[in-house]
């Protein structure tokens, strides 16, 4: 498995495996220290545990997790900062886009 | 509090047995003339507009004929009331008024009542709270058990009680008992938090009608009432604009804290906008306070409360910073229990995904309460890198937005004199 992606209450978190140390290294030791890990634990609900090395869910029932799950969003701040910038969460907003290409703000690109 | 408009009150009241003068809502001219013609009688035109006042800022026409009537609706359809425009008319038959007086049931905070609360003044068509300051001994209240409702016995007890000049007639004071119970009944089945009828008009028909009334609903029970079509459950006197569409989705089925964005103006002219971001709704005031009396303009006002998750601070910021403002300011001046990394978390990701799109773009943050300390050290880190004028404050600046005020005027300054560059 190459990512992780799952669904929380309002937003989606992916974990690219491809880019995550300790999961191309296979190490319990990585230089990240499994900072998105110690993040969940401190930050969220223990949705992230330890398996072979590398994060993934600790519970498998999707909607257990949306429950669970705070959308604390430290695994991606913590990645970025300690890891391989692998943990994106997407947070969208209906509309919003669209709204800010019209009228543009300046300097601003419609994603 | 979500309001609804006079005509759908009236039908609410109208539905419950209480007299309303005979006529229909319109948005056309031409409906207006016949509606007139079934009426059959001189008609009043009533701009549809969440706005007191309405007669004196041109709001409300008379007509004697069909004719006229199209000619008022013409004028007032697509005119702006109390800068509200006008889309909706209310035509119905004008009363033959003998006497004018006001009935309200409100929900009454105070904690000796926690509960609906009668209000009757026999001084109609004017602000009770005025009449109650000028002759308090005209307004009479009467506290509702609201587990036990609103007897027949209480209804005929409270009108006795009423200190009219003169006694109303035995058939009056049931009839008006009648209106006083079913006002009742309206407020409890529309989850009202205030029900007026102000005037409450005695005709010369020798009949109560409601000729005016204001119904605002319960935030949390809109979802009830899908009848009312309210958009947005929210005090506001203009419908929303379409960013406040938007940023009503954070809320509408996410409970955790709150998520509140709302538009000061519909559009933003001119240079020296901030958006501002208050944790709790004193913190906020006191700063905009502050940066108004700089010359700033404030674009919206915004609350993430309540421990709201990262995710949802996140949605708010992005609706902020969705206007064209010149700069973003976070008042987190709360000592609440609330665990302000969320917050830090929601920053470092919204400003990570905006920096590059406006560099240079002024932040000022205050940021206080419990763990503070790991909060910044977030901020800090996250924001360390990007190309943004952001600074950073905390518990020691809470009751100092007048420098908070200063710092967005310098920071602004010179994020405009870079731009006209």
């Amino acid at each position: 498995m190459q990512a992780l992606e799952f669904n929380t209450r309002t937003g989606v978190i992916s974990i690219d495996y491809s880019k995550c140390e300790p999961a191309i290294g296979n190490t319990s030791t990585p230089t990240c220290g499994f900072a998105c890990i110690k993040a969940c634990r401190l930050y969220g609900r223990n949705t992230l545990k330890i398996e072979n090395n590398k994060p993934v869910l600790a519970n498998t029932d999707a909607a257990e997790i949306g429950r669970l799950d705070n959308e604390c969003l430290a695994c991606e701040y913590a990645c970025w900062s300690q890891g391989t910038s692998c943990i994106h969460i997407e947070l969208p907003l209906p509309g919003i886009e669209d709204y800010r290409g019209n009228p543009p703000i300046e300097g601003q690109q419609k994603t | 509090m979500a309001r609804i408009y006079e005509y759908q009150g009236k039908e609410v009241l109208r539905d419950k047995g209480i007299r309303v003068p005979q006529g229909s809502v319109v948005a056309r001219a031409e409906e207006a003339r016949e509606v007139a013609a079934h009426v059959g009688k001189p008609v009043v035109l009533k701009a549809q507009v969440w706005a007191t006042g309405r007669f004196k800022a041109g709001g409300i026409k008379f007509a004697a004929t069909p004719g006229d009537a199209e000619k008022a609706a013409l004028e007032l359809l697509g005119s702006t009331v109390k800068g509200l425009t006008v889309d909706r008319i209310l035509v119905e038959e004008q009363l033959a008024i003998g006497s004018e007086y006001y009935l309200g049931i409100i929900v009454n905070d105070s904690v000796r009542v926690k509960g609906p609360t009668l209000i009757f003044s026999t001084e109609g068509g004017v602000g009770v709270e005025e009449v109650a300051a000028r002759n308090p001994e005209r307004v009479i209240k009467m506290n509702v058990n609201s587990l036990q409702g609103l007897s027949s016995a209480e209804e005929k007890r409270f009108v006795d009680s009423l200190p009219f000049d003169e006694p109303l007639s035995p058939d009056l004071a049931r009839e008006l008992a009648g209106v006083v119970g079913s006002l009742y009944r309206a407020f409890v089945d529309s989850d009202a938090r205030a029900a007026e009828i102000n005037p409450l008009v005695l005709a010369q028909d020798h009949h109560f009608y409601a000729a005016d009334c204001r119904l605002t609903i319960d935030d949390n029970s809109v979802f009830r009432h899908p009848e009312f079509g309210i958009e947005l459950p929210r005090d506001m006197t203009r419908q929303p604009t379409e960013l406040e569409r938007i940023a009503w989705q954070i809320e509408e089925e996410d409970y955790r804290g709150t998520g509140y964005f709302t538009q000061m103006v519909s559009k933003i002219e001119g240079p020296g906008w901030v958006g501002l971001h208050g944790i709790g709704g004193g913190g906020a005031m006191i700063a905009a306070s502050a940066l108004i009396a700089r010359g700033f303009s404030i674009a919206n006002y915004a609350d993430t409360s309540g421990d709201p998750p990262a995710s949802k601070v996140y949605r708010v910021i992005k609706c902020i910073l969705s206007q064209p403002i010149d700069s973003y300011v976070l008042m987190g001046s709360c000592l609440a229990n609330q665990e302000q990394w969320h917050h830090a978390h929601a920053i470092v990701k919204i400003f990570r995904e905006e920096a590059r799109r406006r560099p240079g773009f002024p932040v000022v943050l205050l940021l206080a309460g419990n763990k503070e300390a790991e909060s910044h050290e977030i901020i800090r880190n996250g924001l360390r890198d990007l190309p943004l004028r952001w600074e950073l404050y905390g518990r020691e600046y809470i009751y100092k937005t007048e420098f908070v005020a200063d710092r967005v005027a310098e920071l602004m300054a010179a994020y405009q004199e870079e731009k006209a560059r």
